[in-house]
């Protein structure tokens, strides 16, 4: 985009000293500073530890110097097992989350945008959807299909569309009759550009903390039905299975092979859940 | 606008949606890949059994003479039969709902109790250490995997303390008579005291667990509405009149801020009495929830649809009770 000859303002982005200075601030919040933490942890931790599916010398070992976080069942690592266990899920958990802002924020905007039949239907739709209990709704398609990543990923992705759709729709319909998207239309442009170019920047910020706060849930649904035993299956690094896995020893005094990967989600999805409250209250 | 067609028009809307429910439910059984049969008599049945299946669901059918035969079935109250079990899944789920039920219920008042009080103390001194305390505890509420908070509760008050019963669900000695089917209710109905504490000790962990999770959003909500209706100009009149305090609180900030905070109660209370699958499952509860996982795990998908489906009219029909109780105590949703 260029500057127009009559001096208005052109509507260009940020320009780079601004997006620094953005960077800078963003590293002032401390839950994003975990977050990145958590997400180098998960793409490098890895290549520092050995293979998660190695097995020690001891079953059941209580954290020591050797075993930090102890040793499972089957003699495996737990430490190493929950760092690679954070790849998986942050990826499922980041990708789910990415599919259903994909689906849900155009039609959220477009159903706000054109309102009529076309809304009353996607918002009957997604009530409907939403009407069911996330996890029950999860675990019924998944029996229907075999749960492989792939599955699971699709199905997390399908419920948490229409929290997206709503979220949108109801942040757009206030923009719908501003003068500045009244002015684009009168100028011609076709309601995809408008909405792309005009509509959508203006939602932005409460999308992207819905975001992370969507991939905190993604994480935690996998996690719930890996724990009950559709989703991931040991002896895969997850952290919802390696819970279950523990979940029998918690009784009888083997609390570590639980404990730990429990805590991983739980660090995971309130530092998420906090980011999504700084992007809400910061800027 | 009168009660009559306020309720009639909500009753259509909850049509809409039903209609939306169970044509999810059905798109999952039908149209998905593979032959619906295996999925209801499992992969194992032989041919005529197969055949007998698809003769009975129609599925040589077209899809739309299949799905009129889908409602038509559950408008008669069949849902199907479950293998497992081999009993209908309407009475396997009439024998568990009970359970659910008590469980959900005692959930929903812990939470009401802790979080409630919590919330409005917290708006009322921000940034005092309640306030910082709530907002620790509800942050900690809304992220903690259930599940895992549950083995945590097993781990110290059954393991360690040895102050609760073990995770075996509902287990009594002896069953106190059956009028609800809610062992506590039933064993005070009873006057029959060594039951009730039993029942109530089992009961007592996973409700725990629940209000803790439940109380979470509740807290929020409460904290959030009691904040916006203390800075509002008619809390400011009040204290301009000299009111007390005390009494500005209770009587003319609490009132605005329970009506929008039932609304939250009333979709954890739907959610919580469809079944709360995980924390069902860690105490061996044997709820709808229970249900629904020992069927997946014995790959019986009719009883987990049933259960889906159920859950899903549960909710509507919480939700519509809450919006017509709002109608006739609120004035202002009558415009």
């Amino acid at each position: 985009m260029t500057a127009t000859a009559d001096g208005q303002a052109p509507a260009v982005s940020k320009p780079p000293r601004r997006r620094a200075r953005a960077a800078g601030r963003l590293l002032r919040r401390p839950a994003f500073v975990v977050l990145l933490l958590i997400v180098l942890i998960a793409l490098f931790g890895p290549f520092f530890l050995g293979d998660p599916l190695e097995l020690g010398p001891d079953t059941l070992a209580a954290p020591s110097m050797q075993n930090w976080f102890g040793t499972d069942q089957f003699s495996m690592d737990i430490f190493t097992r929950v760092v690679h266990a954070a790849r998986l899920d942050l990826l499922v958990g980041f990708i789910a989350a990415a599919l259903a802002v994909l689906a849900g924020m155009p039609l959220g905007a477009l159903a706000a945008y054109r309102g009529g039949a076309f809304d009353t239907l996607l918002l009957r739709v997604s009530e409907s959807l939403q009407a069911f209990p996330t996890l029950l709704l999860a675990l019924g398609i998944v029996t229907a299909l075999s749960p492989s990543i792939p599955v699971l990923v699709m199905i997390i992705a399908l419920v948490n569309v229409p929290v997206y759709l709503r979220l949108t729709r109801s942040a757009v319909q206030p923009l719908v009759n501003a003068d500045f998207v009244l002015a684009a239309r009168c100028a011609g442009k076709g309601q995809f550009t408008i909405l792309r170019r005009h509509v959508l920047p203006n939602v932005s910020e409460v999308v992207f903390a819905q975001f992370s706060v969507n991939v905190a849930w993604a994480i935690q649904i996998l996690a719930a039905l890996s724990f009950v035993g559709v989703g991931v299956k040991l002896p895969t690094p997850e952290w919802g299975a390696m819970v279950r896995g523990g979940a029998d020893y918690m009784i009888y005094g083997q609390w570590w092979v639980a404990l730990f990967p429990g805590l991983a989600i739980l660090a995971t999805v309130l530092t998420l859940n906090q980011v999504a409250d700084e992007i809400r209250h910061g800027s | 606008m009168p009660l009559a067609i306020y309720i009639s028009r909500r009753l259509a809307y909850m049509l809409v949606a039903l209609f939306g429910v169970s044509l999810v439910t059905f798109v999952v059984t039908r149209v998905l890949p593979g032959n619906p049969a295996y999925l209801i008599v499992g992969a194992m049945a032989d041919e005529s059994t197969v055949a007998a299946v698809v003769e009975r669901l129609g599925l040589d059918q077209s899809i739309y003479e299949q799905y009129v035969r889908y409602i038509r079935q559950l408008l008669s109250g069949d849902l199907g039969d479950s293998w497992r079990t081999s009993n209908p899944v309407s009475v396997d789920i009439g024998a568990r709902w009970p359970a659910t039920i008590e469980l959900g219920s005692t959930a929903l008042v812990l939470a009401l109790a802790w979080s409630v009080p919590f919330g409005i103390l917290s708006a009322l001194r921000r940034r005092s250490l309640s306030d910082r305390l709530a907002n620790a505890v509800s942050g900690l509420g809304v992220s903690i995997p259930e599940f895992w908070l549950g083995l945590i509760l097993l781990l110290i008050f059954f393991g360690t303390l040895e102050w609760a019963p073990a995770p075996i669900g509902r287990t009594l000695g002896e069953v106190p008579a059956h009028t609800t089917g809610l062992y506590t209710i039933d064993a005070i109905l009873a006057r029959d005291w060594e039951a009730f504490k039993a029942a109530a000790a089992q009961l007592i962990l996973p409700a725990s667990t629940l209000a803790l999770v439940v109380g979470a959003p509740l807290l929020r909500v409460t904290r959030g509405f009691m904040r916006e209706t203390m800075a509002s100009h008619h809390i400011r009149s009040a204290r301009a009149l000299g009111i007390p305090e005390r009494s500005i609180v209770l009587r003319h900030a609490l009132p605005n801020v329970l009506l929008p905070v039932s609304t939250m109660v009333a979709i954890m209370y739907g959610y919580l009495l469809g079944g709360t699958v995980l924390v069902e499952f860690v105490f061996a509860w044997p709820g709808i929830g229970k249900y629904a996982i020992d069927s997946i795990a014995a790959s019986d998908s009719i009883p987990v649809l049933a259960a889906v489906l159920l859950s899903a009219i549960t909710y509507l029909f919480v939700y519509l009770m809450m919006d017509v109780l709002h109608f006739v105590i609120d004035p202002r949703t009558r415009t």
